[in-house]
């Protein structure tokens, strides 16, 4: 198992597909496999088969698009929420020059996507595919130095990522693989991680589920 | 003071034994009663001296007084009696009993017998060999017989007889088998309530595997239970909430017609035309028979021949008149069998188009729609109307949860 190092931009669709033939193409087998496809064109009748094997790979691309979301993105959203992250944010940004070492303990990430694609025929909604994008973020013993209100340096630790895509039901790509957090984090410029909202916190009381 | 007692204790013990007649003896240092006589440290143990005068009596545990106590026959005839803890390493242990107290040196009666305490086996479970003979040593055993890899400093106990918590007696051997330590096991995740996507997801990020066992929907049980400690690759099997609809669709009757009329209406019934013959041809039979109820996406077979119209030679005369007409007619049903069957062999490959007819008439268009991105059609240009398929992808910025993991 290799763990990743990011240093571009790290999506979902570049996660799941990244090994393997054409991902459009392994969408598409993935979806005839798992009998989706079949319900999908049960859907639409009178077209000749090229058309409804062209149908079926414009899904798994339009399928790919909802994936092209920032793993990074999903990683800072989650720590957004985190209690203590935030509130040593907000003292080092009330005292000018200090600085904050937060021992984040160890704690998952969820994020957890539903988009949909919706097929129309001759412009009439005949049909709708649901998927769902799991992610999962397994951090151990990390440890978090906050400044001016932006976590500016990692230490130790280390981040197990799972992400899955699944249609109806039916597992599409899993992916199971350690990640650099270090490197895949913009650290150099800090990230900001107070937005405002802090209805949705979450402290060791409050799991947030 | 304590000194005194003992030495006391001492000369009265062995005059009563020695010095005195039989009788006295008997009457003096009579055996006293222990029920139970043996037991680990902090046992409770009933203590009865046989005196046969009523009185005041002290009992003592390896010479030091535990109080005293109305002891011999009470008017009933009821012999007194006391209660005292056992306590001090596994071994014998001396109780005593004096009438009226062990410090009247002149003329006490006493009566003196042994208790064994035993030693209790400790929990030996994933200790190293040395450590295992240390704690044994502690508790006043010692190490029996090893099985297994000793000689490996990284095996561990991994059973022994007899048991923890078992009481035997003071300097034992314990019997232990070694095993080298396997994987650390993982905790298995709360999967109740979560959708399919999300139980694998954690599931695998505890490197375990996830078995669906039936159903759809959200996990409503799972197997082995939350927080259970198993092997890593173990399976965790799951059942969802409600058992996969099965839906039904009656088979459409579409013997006669064209290939085309009969794929639409194939599909229309949520089902998926699989056809043999030519193209031009009808439906000349169907496989399941109409009316058939099936499962929705299950494929209908159909066999396609050209039915040439009826033919206008006037038949000649039939020689035998009923009898010729019969003779007729199988030779026809033969020669339409024997037609079908040609027609069958000689376009037996599924009807394919060429890359060109796909490049004429099939259109893909992504972006068509300006106010939805990603919007695609799919175009076909047929000998019919252009049907037109769209697709409309619809984003979700999903739901983040933060959950801290007590270790």
């Amino acid at each position: 198992m290799t763990t990743i190092a990011t240093i571009t931009p790290l999506t979902l669709r570049t996660l799941l597909f990244s090994e393997g033939a054409e991902p459009v193409t392994t969408l598409a087998e993935s979806m005839n496999a798992g009998g989706i496809s079949n319900r999908l064109l049960g859907a639409i009748a009178g077209i000749s088969s090229p058309a409804r094997r062209e149908v079926v790979r414009q899904v798994a691309t339009v399928t790919l698009q909802t994936l092209d979301l920032d793993v990074v993105d999903l990683v800072i959203g989650g720590w957004r929420t985190h209690a203590r992250l935030v509130a040593a944010a907000r003292r080092t940004l009330a005292v000018s020059g200090s600085e904050e070492v937060i021992d984040l303990v160890s704690h998952s990430i969820r994020s957890v996507h539903r988009p949909y694609v919706s097929i129309l025929l001759d412009g009439a909604r005949v049909a709708r595919l649901d998927l769902e994008v799991a992610v999962v973020f397994d951090v151990q013993a990390l440890v978090g130095v906050v400044r001016a209100g932006r976590l500016v340096e990692l230490q130790g630790g280390q981040c197990e990522l799972t992400a899955l895509l699944a249609a109806e039901g039916v597992q599409l790509a899993h992916r199971h693989q350690p990640i650099d957090l270090r490197l895949a984090l913009p650290l150099r410029t800090g990230i900001q991680l107070t937005t405002g909202d802090t209805s949705r916190l979450h402290t060791p009381a409050d799991p947030g589920h | 003071m304590q000194h005194r007692r003992a030495v006391a204790l001492v000369v009265t013990l062995v005059v009563g034994m020695l010095a005195l007649p039989a009788g006295d003896a008997a009457a003096r240092s009579s055996p006293l009663q222990l029920d139970p006589s043996s037991g680990p440290a902090g046992t409770s143990i009933r203590v009865t001296p046989i005196f046969k005068t009523p009185g005041g009596c002290t009992a003592s545990w390896d010479g030091q007084p535990r109080g005293s106590f109305p002891c011999g026959p009470d008017a009933n005839g009821v012999l007194g009696w006391t209660t005292l803890t056992a306590q001090g390493p596994p071994g014998l242990h001396t109780v005593t009993v004096c009438q009226p107290s062990c410090d009247d040196v002149d003329s006490p009666s006493v009566e003196s017998t042994s208790f064994t305490v035993l030693a209790v086996v400790p929990d030996l479970g994933s200790l190293s060999l040395a450590d295992a003979g240390q704690r044994l040593e502690r508790a006043g055993l010692v190490l029996g017989t090893v099985q297994g890899p000793s000689g490996d400093p990284a095996a561990q106990v991994s059973s022994q007889t007899p048991l923890p918590g078992a009481a035997v007696g003071a300097g034992s051997a314990v019997n232990v088998t070694m095993t080298l330590p396997g994987p650390v096991p993982v905790t298995v995740p709360d999967l109740v309530g979560r959708t399919q996507a999300e139980a694998a997801a954690l599931v695998s990020a505890k490197q375990l595997v996830l078995r669906v066992a039936s159903g759809t929907g959200r996990v409503q049980r799972q197997d082995p239970l939350p927080g259970s400690d198993v092997a890593p690759g173990s399976v965790v099997t799951v059942t969802l909430q409600a058992p996969p609809t099965q839906v039904l669709v009656a088979v459409p009757d579409v013997r006669g017609r064209t290939a085309g009329d009969a794929e639409t209406a194939v599909a229309a019934a949520g089902l998926v035309l699989r056809a043999t013959g030519p193209p031009a041809g009808t439906v000349q039979a169907q496989a399941p028979a109409p009316g058939t109820r099936v499962r929705r996406g299950s494929s209908v077979a159909v066999t396609l021949a050209v039915v040439g119209p009826p033919s206008t030679t006037t038949p000649p005369p039939a020689p035998g008149g009923a009898a010729g007409l019969a003779i007729g007619l199988v030779l026809l049903a033969v020669a339409v069998v024997l037609g079908a069957l040609a027609a069958r062999m000689l376009h037996r490959a599924p009807r394919r188009r060429s890359p060109q007819w796909v490049h004429e008439h099939v259109r893909v268009t992504a972006g068509a729609n300006p106010a939805q991105p990603g919007d695609t059609q799919v175009e076909e240009a047929g000998p019919g109307p252009t049907r037109s398929i769209g697709l409309e992808p619809h984003r979700d910025r999903g739901s983040k949860t933060l959950e801290e993991v007590k270790r």
